[in-house]
């Protein structure tokens, strides 16, 4: 008759130290969460989040120009040397939904005039020119 | 519960009959926004769902405990959405790019996805989840706000679904609170590379639908609901067919009646037809899975399996799954000792689904290591709550083996 009463414990035992190890994981997630928030790439996910991109500055510097182009504008894109045409090519799409985005240019004098390039420094600033006018 | 289910169902409604109408000319704005998910309410607020009769077996103990993990594992999913910027390039090249362009002056406007350079978007992708992130936005321009409040949300919703589910078959709130830790805990809900994408909308809505025809089983009036979300699976994610049909085959042999089983299906047909006529409007432009000569390459592939089939079975035993895919493997092999019918139904949509995944790695255009590296942990975790269904089944107490006179009772 003991044997019943003895396999509930065993299935209680069981239970709880897979329970208890869940928790110990679910508080050293919480550690590292606390010690390093800016550091989210250390959790679990790093190579993804390292491939990813400058993705906060993209968003800032063209949030920044959004409300000086106007909608269905043609805009052309020029970056620092060596930065990603294909990559910020993408994030002006998506950042400047409004905007039809021509491309990435060399130099901003190669855009034709009446449309407007998207200037982004090397400090990831983003400046507006409408060609043919003046800058903006 | 009642509540949320009916959210869910509203939300799928709102697509299925929204897009279309989107097309023909309705203005996707907050006045028609909000009037169509007025006239859709009634609907879907008919899901009925009857009160669970709770058998608790765990010590004390290990019941605060398992609260304990889930309210933790809850918590550091929201902290960790709220800290990770919005960052997965599916989001930014596909998901979330066509929800920004997809509106102009308050119309629909699918015309830019034939444009040059937006081959790279995958043009012939379901665009029901873009479309419900705009209605969510009232029609007005979705951005990382709304993007990571409606992720919050949805994770939420489906560990309350999950949850709801394993009470349902387990009756003990301990267990059902340590897998929707589990859940809360698994790379679905922890890795941020899934917010702003498709993968939790489709484990949602097919989480719901699950729970729904189980639930069907005590009110049977309410399998249409069940009908709905997995109807609804293929306007989220291209692989959403598959899993649709699959669970609807589970739904349909877990409901006692065909007068059920035609509840079910007519409502899922319906939003199925739409979204494969929706789809067959969408160009077709950029590379699909079989693009080229892709019998030679599954033929070479398959030649020597090992290589692919080593990577996916090396991911599947990866710590940040936290022992589930060992969890699921004991407890299919306990359904088919005591060979449960419940179980092992929605072992097979896991199952099956999983090998549909894994034959596209065999057949794809793209190096098989590099698309399993960027694809197969964030798709197969979308299927971790159905397997946790599974795994509630096996620790029911009504879990009895095969017998004539238990036969009405769930078991084969």
């Amino acid at each position: 008759m003991r044997a019943p009463v003895n396999r509930e414990r065993l299935r209680a035992a069981v239970f709880l130290l897979l329970l208890a190890g869940l928790t110990a994981v679910l508080a050293t997630r919480a550690v590292r969460l606390v010690r390093q928030p800016e550091e989210l790439s250390s959790i679990d996910e790093s190579k993804w989040f390292r491939s990813s991109g400058p993705v906060t500055l993209a968003a800032e510097a063209f949030g920044s120009v959004r409300s000086s182009l106007p909608p269905g504008g043609k805009v052309w894109l020029t970056l620092p040397p060596a930065w990603d045409p294909g990559w910020w090519g993408w994030m002006a799409r998506y950042h400047l939904p409004e905007q039809r985005i021509a491309g990435v240019l060399q130099q901003a004098s190669d855009a034709p005039a009446g449309t407007w390039v998207v200037a982004i420094g090397p400090d990831g600033k983003a400046a507006v020119q409408r060609m043919g006018g003046l800058p903006r | 519960m009642r509540f949320l289910l009916s959210l869910l169902v509203l939300l799928a409604l709102l697509v299925a009959v929204g897009l279309p109408l989107a097309l023909l000319g309705m203005p996707v704005a907050p006045l028609s926004v909000v009037l169509l998910a007025a006239v859709l309410f009634p609907l879907a607020g008919r899901v009925r769902l009857l009160p669970v009769v709770l058998e608790e077996r765990w010590p004390r103990p290990v019941a605060l405990l398992a609260r304990v993990a889930l309210f933790l594992a809850v918590a550091l999913f929201l902290a960790k959405v709220a800290l990770a910027p919005l960052w997965s390039w599916d989001h930014f090249a596909i998901w979330g790019m066509k929800s920004r362009l997809m509106v102009v002056k308050g119309r629909l406007d699918l015309s830019f996805l034939a444009l040059p350079g937006f081959e790279r978007s995958v043009t012939y992708y379901p665009v029901g989840l873009p479309m419900l992130w705009r209605l969510l936005a009232l029609g007005g321009l979705p951005g990382t706000a709304l993007f990571k409040t409606v992720h919050a949300l949805f994770g939420l919703a489906l560990v309350a679904v999950t949850r709801r589910g394993v009470l349902r078959l387990a009756l003990s709130p301990a267990m059902a609170d340590a897998l929707a830790a589990l859940l809360a805990a698994s790379p679905l809900l922890w890795d941020t590379i899934a917010v702003g994408l498709a993968d939790l909308p489709l484990a949602l809505f097919a989480t719901a639908g699950l729970v729904l025809a189980l639930e069907s089983n005590e009110h049977p009036r309410g399998i249409w609901a069940a009908g709905v979300c997995l109807g609804f699976l293929p306007w989220i994610k291209q692989e959403g067919l598959s899993l649709a049909l699959l669970a609807l085959v589970a739904a349909a042999a877990m409901v006692s009646s065909g007068k059920g089983r035609k509840a079910l299906l007519l409502p899922a047909g319906l939003l199925i037809a739409g979204a494969l006529a929706i789809g067959r409007m969408l160009p077709k432009a950029g590379p699909t899975f079989f693009t080229g000569d892709w019998q030679g390459r599954a033929l070479e592939r398959l030649s020597r399996p090992g290589e692919i089939l080593t990577m996916l079975g090396s991911d599947l035993i990866a710590p940040g799954w936290l022992g589930f895919w060992f969890l699921f493997a004991a407890g299919l092999a306990f359904a088919l000792w005591r060979r449960n019918r419940t179980a092992l139904l929605l072992a097979g949509v896991v199952v099956l689904q999983l090998g549909l995944y894994a034959a596209v790695y065999f057949f794809t255009y793209l190096p098989a290591a590099n698309h399993i590296l960027s694809s197969f942990t964030r798709i197969t975790a979308a299927l971790v709550p159905l397997g946790i269904l599974m795994i509630a089944v096996t620790v029911s107490p009504a879990e009895t083996p095969i017998s004539p006179a238990s036969s009405t009772q769930g078991d084969i």
